[in-house]
């Protein structure tokens, strides 16, 4: 596991320096989220009462997707150049001809990419509580929200950013393959935060927790067995 | 030694290599001739683990070339070093992979006489730096094998020859391509040249 | 007997089916009490979603043995199958959209098994713009990671869409679960199991002829 953190500590200090992935990611969310309050009212992240027009669907609910469509946006972004800083000059060669378990690799980049997510997640949720009002001591029902999904995300971005750098048309495969696979934790981070901000607890629903452990812990270990196949040629 | 039995290589339709078969002894250099395109890349590539060949197998000490990756040393055409890390930074990041200690990073940054650019970003490097760069991060583990594809181009005399004097070492058993025949002859002990994917 | 009559007497097989199956869903059947005539669409729609899912089920046997083994057969068997699982995932959903129309008074319900449907569609579709995009000593591989984790994302999206409508329930009818089905019905239904799983077997057969036969083409144009 120390290759892992070695691997995942050589990309987040070669972002520090370039800046490569991170602000692109915050910069496509905070357009995002900037687009998206336009839909809501001012204040609506306290408001009590629904919208108008919006059935029995509340604001906040409409907050909660439109925080996690952002994150989305902001991770595929993220996920594609995080992968390219292994791709260009076929630097992935250095890591596959080294003695190390792919697995390890796999799992380092997917940390970095982790990593990326929780910060970009942190601040766009600041961003909801300056733009729309959501209370700020939202943050910590959110953040274990956050922390559960962004590992499925993190090993599915990881697997499939690097599995499309292979391939003429990556701009258009990753979202293409990344959205659909990404559905379940993303409907149960849907429903998690916005009981999030209507009842100030996530916790109601464990179930939901549950669905994103069971998917990270799959799709984790698919990742790391089949890695392999993905950077070897 | 390296062994390299019947190997062919088809990417597509396209035969890259066509049951080549060499044999290195331990410690022996051999140089690979042939005109661009002929399988030099592809022939290296298979024999460091990063390709599968199509068909054919390749022993290195006796294993595949990917149990046997730790003491496989291989320079490519580009330096698989990160731009916006520091030499010494890429280089330890190295070490850490191979399970040697950081002080060879030092050591052969020193080697290949960059001690003044150790930390340099690698992106700053000139292309004739960042090529001995690629060649400490090949040669950091110290391995028993090494595979060289290029390693001439754009050297003036001066530094082919310390570049030539770098790589080889006792018991090293050592593949280089190459179309640069005189450089190649110099420290060839064995010459095969490829054409159209066949060794002739 | 050479594979060309076989495959031959295959196809004759699957055109006699298929015609005695629509002869059977436009004169035999009767008519659906509470759905009416849309409800004869469930013969072509419930074997197409059969067919489909059995596809991507090869798909995902194909892309685990071609990664073990790392045979092109297997790759191509994955390949050919996701081809036909892709038409016929469009297939099944525009027939249940033709016949939600008139039964639910809308094209499209977010509800578990139109969603997963979709999800499949959707990853199939980019695995087979891979095989057509990719970097040819990887494409196979890869798509055998992307083969694997669209099938064994089925259920879990199946699951999450259920309880997320489990908690707006939406009225959908469930057509399977009617009881008192007509026998003819029954008997329409499993003929139109049983032909489409031919035609699947037929599309599958060629599809890896025709894989093969570019295989040798490529060989011959290389030298």
């Amino acid at each position: 596991m120390r290759t892992a953190f070695a691997i995942a500590a050589k990309d987040l200090r070669a972002e520090a320096r370039s800046k490569e992935v991170a602000p692109a990611m915050l910069l496509f969310a905070l357009a995002l989220v900037f687009l998206f309050t336009f839909a809501l009212p001012p204040g609506s992240g306290r408001a009590p009462v629904p919208l108008p027009r919006a059935g029995s669907v509340g604001a906040r609910e409409i907050a909660s997707v439109f925080l996690w469509s952002s994150l989305l946006f902001a991770a595929i972004v993220g996920f594609g150049r995080s992968a390219a800083l292994e791709r260009e000059g076929s630097r992935l060669d250095a890591l596959v001809l080294a003695p190390v378990d792919p697995a390890l690799v796999f799992a380092g980049k997917a940390i970095a990419n982790f990593l990326y997510l929780t910060f970009i997640a942190i601040l766009v949720f600041f961003f909801f509580v300056v733009f729309i009002g959501v209370a700020p001591g939202a943050i910590l029902g959110f953040l274990p929200i956050a922390l559960m999904t962004n590992i499925g995300l993190a090993v599915i971005g990881t697997l499939f950013g690097t599995a499309t750098q292979y391939s003429r048309a990556k701009e258009l495969l990753l979202p293409l393959l990344i959205f659909p696979s990404v559905l379940p934790p993303l409907l149960a981070a849907i429903r998690l935060t916005s009981e999030t901000l209507v009842h100030g607890d996530p916790f109601t629903e464990t179930g939901w927790f549950i669905l994103i452990a069971i998917y990270d812990i799959v799709f984790a270990t698919i990742g790391a067995v089949t890695f392999e196949f993905v950077i070897r040629e | 030694m390296i062994l390299v039995q019947s190997v062919s290589k088809r990417f597509g339709g396209f035969r890259a290599l066509n049951k080549v078969t060499i044999e290195i002894p331990r410690g022996k250099t051999l140089v690979v001739f042939g005109p661009n395109g002929a399988g030099k890349t592809t022939l290296l590539r298979i024999v460091a683990g990063l390709i599968r060949p199509t068909e054919g197998t390749v022993f290195v000490s006796g294993k595949t070339p990917m149990e046997a990756r730790a003491g496989i040393g291989y320079l490519g055409t580009e330096s698989l070093l990160y731009p916006s890390l520091t030499l010494k930074e890429n280089l330890r990041f190295f070490c850490g992979l191979y399970g040697v200690g950081p002080g060879e990073a030092v050591r052969w940054i020193d080697q290949v006489g960059l001690s003044s650019k150790s930390k340099a970003l690698v992106a700053t490097l000139s292309r004739g730096e960042s090529q001995r760069a690629a060649l400490a991060r090949c040669l950091i583990h110290d391995p028993d094998h090494l595979i060289v594809d290029e390693p001439f181009a754009g050297l003036d005399d001066a530094s082919a020859a310390a570049f030539g004097q770098l790589i080889t070492r006792e018991s090293r058993t050592t593949i280089i391509a190459t179309h640069d025949v005189d450089r190649g002859k110099q420290i060839a002990d064995e010459i095969v040249t490829l054409e159209e994917g066949r060794t002739k | 007997m050479n594979i060309d009559t076989g495959v031959r007497n295959l196809a004759v097989l699957v055109a006699i089916g298929m015609l005695a199956g629509l002869a059977a869903i436009f004169f035999w059947v009767p008519t659906d009490d509470f759905q009416g005539v849309a409800q004869r669409l469930f013969y072509i729609h419930v074997p197409s979603a059969w067919v489909a899912y059995l596809a991507f089920a090869v798909v995902l046997v194909g892309s685990i043995a071609h990664l073990k083994t790392g045979s092109r057969r297997w790759d191509l068997l994955a390949d050919s199958s996701a081809e036909v699982g892709v038409v016929f995932t469009g297939i099944t959903l525009v027939t249940g959209m033709m016949w939600g129309r008139p039964v639910w008074g809308a094209y499209w319900q977010w509800e578990p098994r139109l969603t997963s449907t979709f999800v499949l569609f959707v990853v199939y579709l980019g695995y087979v713009v891979f095989r057509r995009m990719g970097d040819p000593g990887r494409t196979g591989r890869i798509a055998a990671v992307i083969g694997i984790v669209g099938f064994v994302n089925v259920p879990l999206v199946h699951f999450s869409v259920r309880w997320w409508r489990g908690l707006h329930p939406s009225g959908v009818v469930n057509p399977a679960s009617e009881a008192n089905l007509p026998w003819q019905m029954l008997v329409t239904m499993l003929f139109m199991l049983g032909v489409f799983t031919l035609l699947y077997a037929l599309f599958l057969t060629l599809r890896v002829r025709l894989g093969r036969l570019e295989d040798r083409l490529l060989l011959l144009e290389g030298r």
